[in-house]
């Protein structure tokens, strides 16, 4: 009897936290988000997962299939040993690697007042974009540049927070940047998550051999960095305009290495 | 009491968000994901529905905003509270069934992963949608199942 009143008082309400909802939004929004970072800049929040924590979580799951190894083999030691040997290897080939697109990075962007801080992704959430370590406790600022292990941009820092930011990525549909091309021509590079839009916004001399769309000071950008690379692309130009797709390949997982770009 | 109990929903709440949020990051960044907070915002919207968990809803997902987006402040709490009050008013619309219940669900993960339909609306993100949908509702399924079973009358 009484509960077909008691739920639309329930409806009301739930209605009127959604107009505060609402509200709130509509500050933030004519603020230009001045009110949502007065209390994220202002409120001491440290990410419930650190680094290290990761990294360990990561290697948990390596110690419990060598745990169930244990259990169904005798030969545990041998095993044991092949794993360690095994993890070793990795291990090297890890640091190799890490070695050698380390060389790369140095090679595709030398520049002497840059600093590059290791970063690892954190977690990714409900709408796609990536947070990641290292926030206002290592000086990282809006639109800093987010390179790959070969030097290439891959998003840039949208928000700051104390210990991790978060990241606009090549795979966000959101993600957009200017770009310059050794001939001078500017681009806006975007993406719809699978490929990478390029579409030329100013154009200086129509030439179609681009091997490279690179970030620029002319954009506030603190360095020439690669966006993509469109020697073995497609490019196509009509109208005045240049443009071409480039298909993402690069993928996020917790062993990426991005490095965030700073001045010294 | 009544605040302690409120309260004890909005950290039971923030912290089933934050447990999503590092599952998505463990399943190695997959687009199939499992969604805690959104099976245990339906199950709630379902049968629980009542004023008690507005505020969970509602500080949790200016937590949300607050540390994990660049969405604007309060947006993602309209959310919450949006498919909450959908879930319900719909569930009680349509016949008590296995295949309604579940076109319920679709339409919350619909709306919970409304950004990522809008900004790259297509077959394969509608399949994804569907494919976490079914993951998820057997999930939700499971733990209504465990919810239900009254273990103390059980007989030994």
């Amino acid at each position: 009897m009484f509960q077909e009143p008691q739920k639309r008082r329930n409806y009301i309400i739930y209605i009127l936290f959604i107009f505060l909802s609402g509200s709130i939004f509509l500050v933030d929004l004519f603020s230009n988000k001045k009110f949502s970072n007065l209390i994220s800049d202002n409120t001491d929040f440290l990410f419930p997962v650190s680094q290290e924590a990761v990294g360990f979580l990561d290697s948990l799951e390596l110690n419990f299939i060598k745990n169930k190894n244990t259990l169904i083999s005798e030969n545990i030691r041998l095993k044991n040993e092949v794993i360690e040997l095994r993890k070793l290897k990795l291990i090297n080939e890890r640091l190799v690697e890490e070695i050698r697109s380390n060389n790369e990075l140095i090679k595709n962007v030398n520049f002497e007042n840059v600093v590059y801080y290791k970063s690892t992704i954190l977690i990714k959430n409900t709408e796609d974009e990536y947070l990641i370590s290292g926030g206002r406790n290592i000086n990282l600022n809006k639109n800093d540049l987010i390179l790959n292990e070969e030097g290439f941009v891959v998003g840039y820092i949208v928000k700051v927070f104390d210990d991790h930011s978060l990241i606009s990525s090549i795979i966000n549909s959101e993600f957009s940047i200017p770009g310059i091309d050794k001939y001078g021509n500017q681009y806006l590079i975007t993406s719809n998550r699978e490929e990478l839009l390029i579409n030329s916004i100013y154009i200086e001399e129509v030439n179609l051999n681009i091997d490279y769309i690179s970030t620029d000071v002319v954009f506030d950008h603190i360095a020439k960095f690669p966006i993509v690379r469109l020697s073995n692309e497609e490019v196509s130009s009509a109208n005045n305009k240049i443009s071409a797709v480039v298909g993402i390949d690069y993928k996020f997982n917790f062993d990426s290495n991005i490095y965030i770009v700073k001045e010294k | 009491m009544k605040t302690l109990r409120n309260s004890s929903y909005i950290f039971l709440f923030i912290g089933v968000l934050v447990i999503e949020l590092l599952i998505g990051g463990f399943t190695e960044f997959s687009d199939i994901k499992i969604l805690p907070f959104l099976i245990i915002l339906f199950y709630i919207s379902i049968n629980k529905f009542s004023n008690d968990y507005i505020l969970a809803f509602f500080f949790s997902g200016i937590y949300y905003d607050l540390f994990y987006t660049s969405n604007y402040f309060g947006s993602t709490s309209a959310k919450f509270l949006s498919i909450g009050i959908v879930v319900n008013f719909i569930n009680n619309k349509l016949n008590d069934n296995l295949f309604s219940e579940f076109l319920v669900f679709f339409l919350a993960v619909a709306l919970y992963k409304f950004e990522f339909i809008i900004y790259a609306f297509s077959f394969i993100q509608l399949t994804i949608v569907f494919l976490i949908s079914v993951i998820n509702y057997f999930l939700f399924k499971l733990i209504n199942i465990i919810l239900k079973r009254d273990v103390f009358t059980q007989s030994i």
